[in-house]
């Protein structure tokens, strides 16, 4: 019997391959007239065959012998029902898996740029699919009536789960954000979140996959209402069981706690609620910020003043960038796009201007432009990046700003296919190519940083172009600058900078001397680096095992220890340890405990 | 030829608010062969697939004797049921597979000059009959259960598949149980006689004994009612009444004209649409 299944489904799945074969004859004809590589239009293609052949997998359980009229005989041979299915449903999720495979392998092969829905979302639509179909494959012989049922289901389930977080952030006075459900399906960014939603889901999976074991214990060839009968007397109160414990899941784990905290550099506390509450503490003050704005994390501090991106309301998306003035605590929006444009996560700021790329998700290509904003008179300028390489790739990344000749560029990186594109911008909009790097690349000071597979190229710009002046061997393959990011270094006469690589089991970091060109290593480490502008260097390491956090200063090459914290709870995934400007700010459940840079000593605020 | 090999009790099941099976009870022994007639939509079908676990009763219970596990029960259905893109070929070896049959019995499908790479949806109704019951004597079963099918086969293939079944009673003494409308096709198989109304066994004899048991009164008035009479026929001028089960007592007591009437005649009145049960007149 499963030698039939076996073979049922490897047909199944030739049929699906010669299909998939097929697209180029369809396909090119498109890649001819929309210009596009053939991969580029294939992948999303596949991506959309790949959920039809896991709703096909699901449904076509039975399809075959019904076609054949062979129900009866299939029904009549020695088998308990439940074996039937364990024949039926194995290798039907095998091949679900290999495609699976298939496609995380193209996935990761080039194909994320131009897949039609993001990873998580794909997978969780696939397996959703496949499973809930496979539930009702028995309810209907009419493949529509499948069709439609378990689309419905599924949609069914992502509806109800939306509508019990919207239930829970209403219960709880949670402000309403698209945000957090743009989180649900990106969870690489909420990894706790996304084990929350998988239960949560499960729960909404499981009555149909129960129900489906149950009632087709005694499935038989009488009309189908009678199975269906069952199946929904049986199904019902276990899916109002679901949602019901569902929603106390839910309930349970979204906290209430929303509250951000921030350390200025001097030494005044920024607390965030989301759109409905900012605050500055001070000494024994509080000041209530006004300004209906949600801003997650400051990007850097200029003057008293800090620099944050802030979301939409309405899509969810960072459109906005707010100034917050310590000194006079007014804030303001400095920028504002459109709701379904998105700023960039780097964002710089020279002279008296802020620096941006902005983008337009859009199916074939990105509308990217880079905005430049005057601060005093918010005068917004915009160039267009009408590049092909700049219209495929994800957001480039802003990594400097100079001038030469009186006339300033900005350069930008941007990745395609693993490797980096540096590309300067002029103001009247024109883009060279400077070459390709490895990794991301860095300026600093006219000295730009690209890398190849074996070396760190050191160039130097001058007038306008660049020259390699030293190539450093990097067989380990550190990567130096992107701790800088987001901050100005056109001023700055850097000696040395810190870069780091993925190890096989932790990172390393290490030091660029900047004077002799020489890397130095400095051991495997549990943390993360992080640089204040203009030369402060922490580094933040974590053990979870002892449930030690420890804070290091860098400073010519030399390590500091500057505090151990053993009193933090490191396994507490809601808890949240920040590294300011001004210190460390440390958040667990509503306490909140704050140590001022340079010895990180205990400070407090009498209105926290 | 007394060991009882079935056990059916009080089955009942219904398809939305219509009782198909409604308290069904029936003991079958070791190398019976019974014959089950009753109208159309009567239960004989639904209660044959209860047997061949294709459909599962609401309620009541089928319970085999050890001897006789699956796949010792041999089921033909009314659609004749197989898996039709696969060859004979391919289907003789997924049936010979799952029944764990080593030694298939090829006679019959010679004789019937079937091509083994033939599709078994290109076989005539005949053709795929014969072809199933050869699946099912290599199983050799204990239990052989045969839909309505006698009648889409035609006179010379009709005398083998009867021929082949008669071989296979004499052989393991399998019990044989057939849902058929008429008797005349069927004549040599049935001992036992069942028939079939509104999903209950309103008869239920030997073969040999039921002309004894069950006859007919014709008459222009209306018979006493302490006559067990399961049908009567109202004509224009006369009734006929059909006594069971009947006995000498009650020729003495009630002095009618009790008429011997044949196997054919009883299942006619049985099946006809003209007859209407008594009591529900």
């Amino acid at each position: 019997m499963l030698k039939k299944e076996i073979s049922d489904v490897l047909r199944q799945i030739i049929y699906f391959i010669a299909a998939v074969l097929s697209l180029p004859a369809f396909l090119i004809i498109t890649t001819i007239i929309s210009n596009q590589s053939y991969f580029s239009v294939f992948f999303p293609v596949f991506q959309f065959g790949l959920i039809f052949w896991a709703f096909f997998m699901g449904s076509s359980l039975f399809s075959l012998e019904r076609g054949q009229r062979g129900m009866e005989y299939l029904l009549s041979l020695p088998y308990s029902r439940l074996q039937l299915i364990g024949f039926k449903i194995l290798p039907r999720i095998i091949a679900v898996m290999i495609f699976f495979v298939a496609f995380w392998i193209l996935y990761n092969t080039g194909g994320e740029d131009l897949a039609a829905l993001p990873f998580a979302s794909f997978t969780a639509i696939y397996f959703f699919l496949f499973l809930i179909s496979l539930s009702l494959s028995a309810s209907s012989e009419n493949f529509l009536v499948l069709f439609v049922a378990s689309f419905f289901s599924v949609f069914i389930c992502f509806g109800l789960l939306f509508l019990i977080l919207w239930l829970v952030m209403l219960i709880k006075g949670i402000p309403f954000s698209p945000l957090f459900f743009r989180h649900l399906l990106t969870w690489e960014h909420a990894s706790y979140l996304s084990a929350f939603i998988l239960l949560v889901v499960s729960v909404f999976l499981l009555p149909f996959l129960i129900s489906f074991v149950h009632s087709f214990k005694k499935f038989d060839i009488r009309p189908a209402k009678v199975y269906n009968k069952r199946y929904f007397k049986f199904f019902t109160p276990i899916f109002i069981l679901g949602f019901i414990i569902s929603f106390l899941l839910t309930y349970l784990s979204v906290g209430t706690d929303y509250r951000q905290y921030y350390l200025t550099q001097d030494l005044k506390l920024i607390e965030s609620r989301g759109f409905t509450d900012t605050k500055i503490y001070e000494d024994n003050k509080v000041h209530r910020i006004e300004g209906d704005f949600d801003f997650s994390w400051p990007s850097f501090e200029d003057n008293e003043c800090v620099y944050a991106r802030a979301h939409s309301k309405t899509t969810g998306y960072y459109n906005k960038i707010i100034r917050i003035n310590t000194a006079n605590y007014k804030a303001e929006v400095l920028y504002e796009a459109q709701p379904d444009r998105q700023v960039a996560y780097q964002f710089w700021k020279y002279d008296q201007t802020i620096a941006l790329v902005e983008r337009k998700r859009k199916k074939d290509f990105h509308d990217i432009q880079l905005v430049l904003i005057d601060e005093t008179s918010k005068e917004v300028t915009r160039i267009p990046l009408e590049y092909q390489l700049l219209k495929k790739s994800y957001f480039p990344n802003l990594i400097g700003t100079n001038k030469t000749d009186g006339k300033r560029f900005w350069l930008m990186c941007t990745e395609k296919n693993r490797k980096n594109q540096i590309l300067r911008i002029w103001e009247d909009g024109r883009i060279e190519n400077i070459g390709e790097s490895q990794k991301a690349a860095f300026y600093f000071n006219k000295i730009l940083i690209s890398y190849t597979d074996e070396d760190v190229i050191i160039s130097k710009e001058k007038e306008g172009s660049f020259e390699t002046i030293r190539k450093i061997p990097n067989s380990k393959g550190f990567h130096f600058g992107t701790v800088y990011w987001r901050t100005k270094l056109n001023d700055i006469a850097l000696k040395e900078i810190y870069g780091w690589r993925r190890g096989p089991k932790r990172p390393k970091y290490a030091r660029l001397n900047l004077e002799n060109f020489e890397i130095e290593e400095f051991g495997e480490t549990k943390g993360y680096l992080q640089f204040f502008y203009p030369d402060k260097y922490y580094l933040v390491e974590t053990d979870h095992v002892a449930s030690v956090v420890k804070v290091y200063e860098f400073k010519e090459g030399k390590i500091k220890l500057l505090k151990t914290f053993s009193d933090y709870d490191t396994t507490e995934i809601r808890n949240r340890f920040r590294l300011c400007k001004g210190g460390v700010v440390i958040r667990e459940d509503k306490k909140v405990r704050v140590y001022a840079f340079p010895d990180l000593k205990e400070i407090k605020f009498k209105k926290l | 030829m007394t060991e009882k090999i079935v056990e059916v009790k009080n089955l009942k099941l219904n398809i939305g608010r219509k009782k198909i099976l409604d308290n069904t009870s029936l003991e079958l022994k070791r190398g019976e062969s019974v014959v089950i007639a009753g109208r159309n939509g009567s239960g004989k079908t639904t209660f044959l697939k209860c047997m061949a676990n294709v459909i599962f009763p609401d309620q009541g219970s089928i319970k085999f004797s050890e001897e006789v596990p699956q796949e010792k029960i041999g089921y033909i259905s009314d659609q004749l049921s197989l898996f039709e893109n696969y060859t004979v070929k391919q289907g003789i070896c997924f049936h010979a597979g799952v029944f764990q049959i080593e030694d298939f019995d090829y006679t019959l499908i010679k004789e019937l000059k079937l091509g083994l790479d033939q599709k078994i949806k290109n076989l005539s109704a005949g053709e795929r009959t014969l072809y199933h019951l050869s699946l099912i004597l290599a199983q050799k079963p204990e239990i052989l259960l045969i839909d309505e099918i006698i009648h889409v086969i035609d006179p010379y293939l009709r005398e083998k598949f009867l021929e082949a079944i008669i071989d296979l009673m004499d052989r393991c003494q399998t019990t044989v149980v057939m849902v058929n409308h008429t008797f005349s096709e069927i004549e040599k198989i049935p001992e036992r006689v069942l028939v079939m109304e509104k999903g209950q066994f309103i008869l239920d004899e030997k073969s040999e004994i039921l002309g004894e048991k069950l006859k007919k009164v014709v008459s222009e008035a209306e018979i006493s009612e302490e006559v067990p009479c399961i049908f009567q026929r109202e004509l224009s001028y006369f009734r006929e009444y059909f006594v069971y089960p009947f006995d000498e007592e009650l020729r003495k007591k009630f002095p009618y004209d009790y008429k011997n009437t044949g196997l054919n005649e009883i299942i006619k009145a049985f099946i006809g649409g003209q007859y209407v049960k008594k009591g529900n007149q």
